[in-house]
């Protein structure tokens, strides 16, 4: 018993360590945010505390803007994958059709192909349909999806078919049977698929970053970035950046810690970011 | 009889229609922006296709000569080979023994598990700028504090050719550790309690029980882990393109970023995909040793 009880001592110590490194840079950002901007690069832990980084980020930083186009970009994504993997899934869990092996083939097939490699190519195709600096322009590359279909499908394919037999006899149609059988049956699934695609779409950089060149369409991840600029010959302005870096995660955070379990099992069955 | 079939048949015709139409719309953007882009690589690596010059000529197998000839492209390979190597084994790792550490129950549990997998629901670039302060030579609060606790000179951890890719290694496993414990987690949790009760009446010890049930009833795990730490490492591009341009002297240049160069900052458009092209050759090779001769370990069959 007692050699027990040194064990957890030893592993709540070292989860304690552990959790304080991988802490820290967000501890940092946490301590700069609320300290005076000229204060921050000095190594100093004096008491001293102020607000202007927040104001820097709200008033000159265009946060509303970026925070527009970052919703826009984030549910206009979710809206059309939920439709377009709500479509798919039925049909693959519950119709029997010509073709079912080859429709199967094409979403292992979108499983499986890595999707950075298709920067450039996707890059040229959104080129030539004219939705370059458009939102549409990035989203359109999100709005089939591969991993909504599968998460869907799985939870589909667990609803008794005399359920739905049951429906159309009471005269559901095709869209009823979905929106009051099986969209409130999966809502679970439905919750982590979205988290999954809310979170990447929220933080997603690089091809955001690729399609939107003016300034007004720009959304939050790419306004972090353009912070290393600010400061001009000064170097990057490190208080600012952290004090929009915390603005920007908040409200990831505050669903994270609320819906942990959710968070964690809807990363675990997606596989994907 | 005859009428049964016919029904049934008349059934089928109608949901092939049905399912096709349902699919139609995911159909059209996977093939458009998956694998419209994924056969025009394929295609351009074989083309001279610049921004510059509208014409798209044929180009054989040239490409893939300068390709291998190109001594950037190697160093770029070599990099990325150079930092996979080093990381991956030590993501698993840690992700493992993080898993370890938190699987039983513990106070604060919660707060541990969220302070190592918050990197995955944070907006990473905000946090690279965060590392890049915390890196920087003078005013940086590693160096600072390494100083202060044990005299170490500063070191140039992103500006220095010997230590830049280190430097993105540490990023890379902050990020990477908590989403790697995710998996073993739910790994260690499907293991069944009766093992370890009997290999405690057969007096096993702690290490015993880790090397012969824990860890071998993990290996479907690890394979899955294992390829996405591969294929997540080779395509390593967003703190690179932050923190350091693929500099000093390309000394951080992983190929997916040289190739992202190619293609955005050079409009090189053939050369990139000829590149793309020999690293999605490496990717799917190792995508398809885990999808289909690991098929059982995946949650896809039908």
């Amino acid at each position: 018993m007692k050699k027990k009880t040194i064990l957890t001592g030893i592993r709540f110590v070292s989860l304690v360590l552990i959790s304080i490194i991988w802490a820290l840079p967000l501890l940092w950002a946490l301590w700069s945010a609320v300290r005076p901007s000229n204060m921050v690069t000095k190594f100093d832990f004096t008491l001293v505390f102020s607000l202007e980084n927040f104001r820097y980020v709200f008033e000159l930083w265009d946060f509303f803007m970026y925070l527009k186009n970052s919703l826009i970009l984030t549910f206009g994504v979710l809206a059309v994958q939920l439709i377009t993997a709500t479509m798919g899934a039925y049909a693959l869990a519950r119709l029997n059709f010509a073709g079912k092996k080859f429709a199967q083939f094409i979403i292992m097939a979108h499983v499986v192909i890595p999707g950075g490699v298709l920067l450039m190519s996707n890059y040229l195709t959104v080129k030539s349909f004219g939705l370059l600096d458009r939102h549409l322009g990035v989203m359109i590359i999100y709005f089939g999806s591969s991993t909504g279909i599968l998460l869907l499908r799985q939870c589909y394919k667990t609803i008794p078919q005399a359920l739905e037999d049951a429906a159309n006899i009471d005269g559901c149609n095709l869209l009823q049977s979905l929106w009051y059988l099986y969209i409130p049956c999966c809502k679970t699934a439905y919750l982590s698929f979205s988290i999954v695609s809310i979170n990447f779409h929220w933080n997603n950089y690089l091809w955001p970053n690729v399609i939107l060149n003016t300034q007004s369409k720009r959304s939050l991840p790419i306004g972090l970035a353009l912070l290393t600029k600010v400061g001009g010959d000064a170097g990057p302005q490190w208080a600012y950046a952290s004090a929009a870096t915390i603005v920007v995660l908040t409200p990831l955070m505050i669903l994270f810690l609320i819906f942990q379990r959710q968070f964690m099992n809807s990363f675990i069955s997606s596989g994907v970011k | 009889m005859t009428a049964w079939t016919q029904l049934k048949r008349k059934k089928y015709r109608r949901d092939t229609v049905k399912a096709w139409a349902l699919f139609a719309p995911s159909l059209i953007f996977m093939t458009l922006f998956t694998f419209y882009p994924f056969v025009n690589t394929f295609v351009l690596s074989f083309y001279k296709k610049k921004l510059s010059s509208k014409a798209t000529v044929f180009n054989g197998l040239k490409n893939y000569e300068r390709a291998f000839a190109d001594p950037i492209f190697n160093k770029s390979v070599s990099n990325t080979v150079s930092f996979a190597l080093a990381v991956i084994p030590l993501a698993l790792i840690l992700g493992l023994t993080l898993a370890l550490l938190l699987n039983k129950k513990i106070p604060g549990r919660t707060i541990f598990r969220a302070s190592v997998f918050y990197p995955n629901i944070s907006p990473m670039v905000g946090f690279y700028l965060v590392w890049m302060y915390l890196m920087a030579n003078d005013i940086g609060y590693i160096n600072r504090l390494l100083h202060a606790l044990f005299g170490i000179m500063p070191v140039r951890w992103l500006s220095d050719p010997d230590t830049v890719l280190i430097s993105i290694g540490i990023i890379y496993l902050w990020r990477e550790s908590g989403y790697m414990m995710l998996f073993y987690l739910s790994g260690l949790q499907s293991i069944d309690e009766t093992y370890y009760e009997a290999a405690t009446l057969d007096g096993a010890n702690e290490w015993q029980k880790f090397s012969r049930i824990t860890f071998p009833l993990l290996m479907p795990t690890t394979v899955y882990t294992l390829t996405l730490s591969i294929t997540g490492s080779v395509q390593l591009i967003d703190p690179i393109a932050i923190l350091t341009s693929g500099g000093p002297n390309n000394s951080s240049t992983m190929v997916m970023f040289y190739i992202y160069r190619k293609a955005f900052t050079d409009f090189d458009y053939g050369m990139a995909s000829t590149y793309s092209v020999l690293l999605l050759i490496v990717l799917l090779t190792v995508i398809c040793i885990q999808h289909f001769g690991m098929d059982r370990f995946t949650h896809y069959e039908s």
